[in-house]
């Protein structure tokens, strides 16, 4: 074949070729976690903020049984009845999508992140302070299943601890595509 | 000359309103872009990644990110699909699962074209098949210049630029492609 054949042949190639299965809902789903900042560029580090929260909420609902007390006066209880029934099936629904996120994603290998100013051990600190934070309120929730505020900070915590572990499982994942 | 760079037409302004839309945060509009683009991201991608399916899909996926992350770094000085090629040349590039593809493929040349054939059937038909063979077992940087150069379109100067290789090796490396692509059809016409 002469040179002047191979670039007629080549030119006559398509430059587009149609992907055999549609790849938007792989980029969409991307995009959903870039929003939600699930992405790996952090400005501050991602295991921090549920750190923090985590003692700020153990402070809280320490107080809790401390300062505020756990029924209200008898006019309300009505509205608040209803109130407490919609909050514990939201309740309800986070803890089933947090267990079933738990249980796909964890456990993480820690060690084998490589993180830009992150160790391994920070990582594991975090974790378990969010899990300390999980067994006080669940404590209290044992022995006051319908408070709304015990309810509404086990939203919150369940909240961190999934953008917790979807972030770690995004790093891991990070972490694989460059080795 | 190639189509990419024969492609004078101006951004329709469906276009520039979907990319406006689009650097606005809205997705639906993005996904319009997405559309508009992807085959010919993927012919690329699937071409540099010598072939690999799979691997193209992942390159194309990883572009369109970087794309929705970057956009508000598009300015509109050149086309909204001259960048977003750009920009999936470079993440081809940068992907290291195709620098440790090219130490096997350059080792198994031969192998990997049946490899490629029997992967992508479909994909070719006639001579184009015999071609895009030849093309997707070539070594790996002989196949980024011959790719982007004869296909895609690209100055050997802008090769270099992204490649990181000398002007002068991004020639030699076409020479290098062209000479084993009718090599390889050449012995396929005498089989």
């Amino acid at each position: 074949m002469k040179e002047s054949e191979l670039q007629s042949a080549i030119e006559e190639l398509p430059r587009s070729i149609r992907p055999q299965r549609d790849l938007w809902p792989g980029i969409s789903d991307r995009l959903e976690t870039v929003e939600k900042g699930g992405e790996v560029h952090y400005k501050t580090p991602f295991w921090r903020t549920p750190a923090m929260a985590a003692a700020v909420l153990l402070a809280l609902a320490g107080g809790i049984f401390i300062g505020r007390g756990m029924d209200t006066g008898p006019a309300d209880q009505t509205v608040q009845s209803v109130m407490e029934y919609a909050l514990i099936g939201t309740v309800e629904a986070a803890e089933r999508e947090y267990q079933a996120a738990f249980r796909e994603l964890v456990p993480l290998d820690y060690s084998g992140l490589r993180l830009e100013g992150a160790e391994p051990d920070a990582l594991r600190v975090s974790w378990e302070e969010l899990q300390q934070a999980e067994t006080s309120l669940l404590a209290a929730l044992r022995q006051y299943p319908t408070n709304t505020y015990l309810n509404e900070k086990l939203l919150d915590l369940r909240s961190q601890q999934l953008r917790f572990v979807k972030q770690l499982a995004m790093l891991e994942q990070n972490n694989w595509r460059k080795t | 000359m190639t189509s990419w760079q024969h492609d004078k037409k101006e951004l329709s302004a469906t276009e520039t309103r979907w990319v406006e839309k689009a650097q606005a945060g809205d997705r639906l509009a993005f996904e319009q872009l997405y559309r508009s683009h992807c085959g010919r991201i993927y012919g690329l991608c699937w071409r540099m990644c010598g072939g690999d399916k799979g691997l193209a899909e992942d390159m194309v996926q990883e572009a369109f990110v970087r794309a929705w992350n970057k956009l508000h770094l598009f300015r509109g000085d050149s086309k909204f699909g001259t960048w977003l090629h750009r920009l999936a040349v470079n993440v081809v590039l940068s992907d290291r699962r195709i620098r440790v593809k090219r130490l096997q493929r350059e080792r198994e040349m031969v192998d990997d074209i049946e490899r490629t054939l029997v992967g992508d059937r479909d994909v070719f038909a006639g001579l184009r098949k015999d071609l895009e063979a030849a093309i997707a077992g070539l070594p790996e940087r002989a196949r980024t210049v011959l790719v982007l150069y004869d296909i895609e379109g690209y100055q050997h100067n802008e090769i270099a630029e992204m490649t990181g290789m000398a002007v002068g090796s991004s020639k030699a490396q076409l020479h290098r492609a062209r000479k084993l692509v009718r090599e390889v059809l050449k012995d396929s016409e005498n089989i």
